[in-house]
């Protein structure tokens, strides 16, 4: 390997320090600035500035539950997020030519597999079903929330798409929306405007659900298939052959593979060692008071070893891309994951989206055909 | 992962939109539950949720915790009865419950 000359390896080297002391003093900036708010805030309750409410909407409802304490680990959690990203930043950088060679091979492999035509009808179908599954009633929950609509409260960019609480035209208009799309993405050509007008009504549908306070990530898997899917289903439209690219399956496969990797990453971030020693599930299943959830609290070790179970399914879901074999275990198990959680927790329901969408990894991808 | 939003629906200060379940349960504020009840006039209660209204306990939850909070919640109890979901003659209750060393302690707050 050829040799970098001595005074651009210098220069690489001062500029990378130069822009981590960059970093390292923003990061400083930052917590004292936001350490400032939040001993501002606790004597009156007043001192939060409008900004901070901005980034957290939250803070309305938890400035009365939490102390001082609570509100400065959450500052520190961007910090956190940023060290770990700028970090692996660097190492990433350091390794960049062994990573580079790496990463084209991987990306070559996977944007030349391919997905037989046959499939499609099925992949269509088990997909907008889930959505079906997730969305039939909604007019119903709609009609339920209009009466709510005072409180109705958007944030992030629900601001924007979804400033106001929709008349009850608006509501019936969007349901028509979804459910028309989910019929015509099944029946008719050009699907992929179908597909593309039900993602765009499944995410008004999470606005308004999502206004009143309640954020989930219960529907995040289904929602990046469905952004994602209409791109596959206008490459099958234009092309004729047999096999159609499958790269947006691929993308799909890893943003599923991701959501669960990031849920994983999330419980180390947020919890760090407490996650292992804490005895979460256990306080949870308290809470819950559900009957078996309530007996299978009584054994605080196992609660505990689940705990563990749990963070090393969410993680192991990264791998999953590169060794298909995973699929035999982390999907079963990823199923049974979802269907205890709402039996023991009672988050999310019988059928659960999560695993729903399981359905990208059941049909082969084949490596395209060498003409 | 941090930098793709999950779109439209974060509350984007701590990141955490996948960290449900995340955090470890460390003060009674984060083992409490809120029913919103409703008192007839001859003396009988039902949680607003078995009404059938079709909003879910755990909404129904979020929204008494949020105008409990925030102090207001003779506002929400205003609203509930402009839209029929109460009767005149009815009288909302927000029971809180906390968990404190494995036992439930509740409180009741009556509204006007």
């Amino acid at each position: 390997m050829k040799k970098q000359p001595f005074i651009r390896q210098s220069f690489i080297l001062a500029f990378q320090s130069i822009f981590l002391w960059i970093v390292y003093l923003l990061a400083m900036h930052y917590m004292a600035a936001m350490t400032h708010q939040v001993i501002l805030a606790s004597p009156n309750d007043k001192g939060w500035t409008s900004w901070v409410y901005e980034f957290y909407p939250r803070l309305q409802t938890e400035k009365w539950r939490f102390s001082e304490s609570f509100f400065i680990s959450k500052a520190e959690q961007i910090l956190i997020r940023i060290t770990f990203s700028v970090q692996l930043v660097f190492i990433l950088h350091s390794f960049r030519t062994i990573l580079l060679e790496k990463l084209v091979s991987v990306y070559h492999r996977l944007t030349d597999l391919t997905i037989h035509r046959k499939f499609i009808p099925y992949i269509t179908v088990l997909l907008y079903t889930c959505l079906l599954l997730v969305v039939y009633n909604a007019m119903l929950e709609f009609e339920a929330l209009a009466l709510f609509g005072p409180f109705y409260k958007p944030t992030g960019m629900g601001k924007l798409l979804l400033p106001f609480f929709p008349p009850l035209l608006m509501l019936w208009f969007i349901y028509v929306v979804l459910i028309g799309s989910i019929i015509t993405v099944v029946l008719l050509p050009k699907k992929w405007i179908s597909a593309s007008l039900a993602a765009i009504g499944f995410i008004y549908y999470q606005l308004i659900l999502f206004g009143f306070g309640k954020y989930d990530h219960g529907y995040s898997t289904l929602t990046y298939a469905l952004l994602i899917y209409p791109f596959f289903l206008w490459e099958a439209e234009r092309s004729k052959e047999s096999t159609v690219p499958a790269w947006s399956i691929v993308l799909i496969q890893w943003m599923i593979c991701l959501s669960y990797f990031y849920c994983g990453l999330e419980k180390i971030f947020i919890s760090g060692m407490q996650w292992f020693t804490s005895n979460n599930l256990q306080q949870h299943l308290l809470i819950h008071e559900k009957p078996l959830g309530l007996a299978l609290a009584s054994y605080p070790v196992l609660c505990q070893c689940l705990s563990f179970g749990v963070l090393i399914l969410q993680l192991s879901f990264l791998f999953l891309p590169f060794r298909k074999s995973l699929v035999c275990l982390l999907l079963p198990a990823g199923f049974l994951f979802h269907t205890a959680a709402w039996i023991l927790l009672d988050a999310g329901g019988l059928f659960n989206p999560w695993w729903g969408v399981y359905l990208f990894f059941l049909f082969p991808l084949q490596p395209q055909e060498t003409k | 992962m941090s930098f793709i939003p999950f779109l439209f629906l974060t509350d984007l200060f701590p990141f955490m939109r996948f960290g449900m379940f995340a955090e470890t349960i460390q003060s009674t504020a984060q083992q409490e539950k809120f029913t919103v009840t409703v008192l007839s006039p001859d003396g009988s209660n039902q949680s607003l949720g078995d009404r059938q209204i079709g909003l879910d306990d755990s909404h129904l939850n979020y929204l008494s915790r949020i105008y409990y909070y925030n102090h207001q919640l003779d506002f929400f109890a205003f609203h509930l009865q402009k839209t029929g979901l109460i009767k005149p003659n009815e009288q909302l209750a927000i029971i809180h419950k906390k968990l404190v060393n494995h036992q439930w302690k509740q409180d009741t707050l009556l509204t006007k």
